[in-house]
């Protein structure tokens, strides 16, 4: 091929890929205005249902960042009566403590 | 295990936090901190236990310190370290480790012993005249907040939203809102006065249909069955809240009063309501935590 053709080529596809480019693009945002869908705001991505009860309480207990060894967490709660109570008041002698309600 | 190891010098404490069971014996979700007090006062009355209660703050700030589980279970040294936890409460576990711990008793209480009595839910109004509204699809709880500063009342009805699992990830789908009798109040709903009415204020780029609806008319002059209403939602490219007022008349054998109370609603699923059993996903089922 000669240097006048190979130069035609390039400039052949050159304008090509610019017109596919800019085409795809046009089409991109008619596309997205004419879709609602894809121009709400996805508030909810990460839904993956389908492990268990116990094993999703079980992962996000374990992630917590909590362990044997560590200090039991400082949280200012409330005692039955409803006055402040400091979970850092958890010493001087064993303490068990359960979480529940009543369901 | 209290009976055996109190008089040891060991403490015990319930922490009481939010419903893992939206809905279960009647229970709902308290709005303040009042009322989650008194259902530490129900729960001492229904379970008959003398342990001591705390009650986790109505952002449940411990719950989520300490790994955000439903029925968990620590000991804690005298220097204040963890020394045990799991995830779920294990009696036969927990008194293991306290023999290890602190060392055996002469004789282990059992449950027998105790002759501990369970008492009942309180009674309520007749319910099952109300057929419940059928939920298709996985629905998730959604953070609802009722706005306390603006009644003079207290939240005789609890709102439970959830939204569809499309109505999340696309903007479009259906909306669920039941409203509940709290049983801590004893009150009903009467059928002689007017239905329970809901209206909706949401932004004008949001579709809500119906925004407006009434409950049924129910032919018994009172029950304590939820009013729960479906509704279709285009959010478009709103991610604002809705407000959503709630008018009913809130009754007892002596009383009747007209109430107005407003909840607003976010899209966003609220990791610490718990669920209805059967009726939606669980938000500890999932593998991380929806925005």
């Amino acid at each position: 091929m000669s240097r006048r053709a190979q130069l035609i080529s390039a400039v052949v596809v050159s304008v090509a890929v610019v017109a596919a480019v800019a085409l795809w693009t046009a089409a991109e945002r008619l596309g997205s205005a004419a879709t609602p869908e894809a121009r709400t705001p996805a508030i909810d991505a990460t839904v993956t249902p389908g492990i268990t009860l116990r094993e999703g309480a079980a992962r996000r207990f374990e992630a917590s960042g909590v362990s044997v060894g560590d200090p039991f967490p400082a949280v200012d709660v409330f005692d039955s009566e409803g006055r402040p109570f400091t979970t850092s008041r958890l010493k001087g002698r064993y303490t068990v403590l359960v979480s529940g309600c009543l369901t | 295990m209290f009976r055996d190891y109190a008089p040891k010098g060991v403490q015990f404490y319930y922490l009481y936090k939010s419903l893992a069971h939206w809905g279960d014996w009647g229970y709902v979700g308290p709005v303040t901190l009042e009322e989650r007090l008194l259902h530490i006062q129900e729960a001492k009355r229904v379970l008959g236990t003398n342990i001591d209660w705390l009650s986790d703050t109505m952002s449940n700030d411990l719950k989520h310190a300490i790994g955000d589980a439903s029925n968990s279970e620590y000991v804690v040294d005298p220097q204040g370290t963890i020394v045990r936890m799991r995830v779920w409460s294990d009696p036969d576990a927990l008194r293991e480790d306290l023999e290890v711990l602190v060392g055996p008793v002469e004789h282990r209480t059992t449950v027998a012993d105790l002759g501990m009595k369970v008492e009942p839910p309180p009674p309520e109004a007749p319910t099952g005249l109300v057929p419940r509204v059928e939920l298709r699809g996985a629905f998730h709880p959604l953070v609802a907040k009722a706005q306390v500063e603006k009644s003079r009342h207290p939240f005789y009805a609890k709102l439970r939203a959830a939204a569809q699992s499309e109505l999340l990830t696309t903007g479009k789908g259906q909306l669920y809102l039941g409203y509940f009798l709290d049983p801590i109040y004893d009150v009903h709903w009467n059928n002689e006065a007017a239905p329970v009415a809901y209206e909706i204020a949401a932004p004008k780029a949001m579709s809500i249909s119906p925004s407006k609806g009434l409950g049924p008319m129910v032919d018994a002059p009172a029950d304590a069955d939820p009013r729960e209403f479906l509704l279709n939602v285009d959010r478009g490219t709103s991610v604002e809240p809705i407000r959503i007022t709630l008018h009913y008349y809130a009754c007892t054998d002596k009383w009747c009063i007209p109430v107005s109370q407003e909840y607003l609603i976010s899209w966003q699923m609220d990791r610490d309501s718990g669920t209805q059993f059967g009726r939606e996903i669980d938000p500890r089922t999932l593998e991380t935590y929806p925005r």
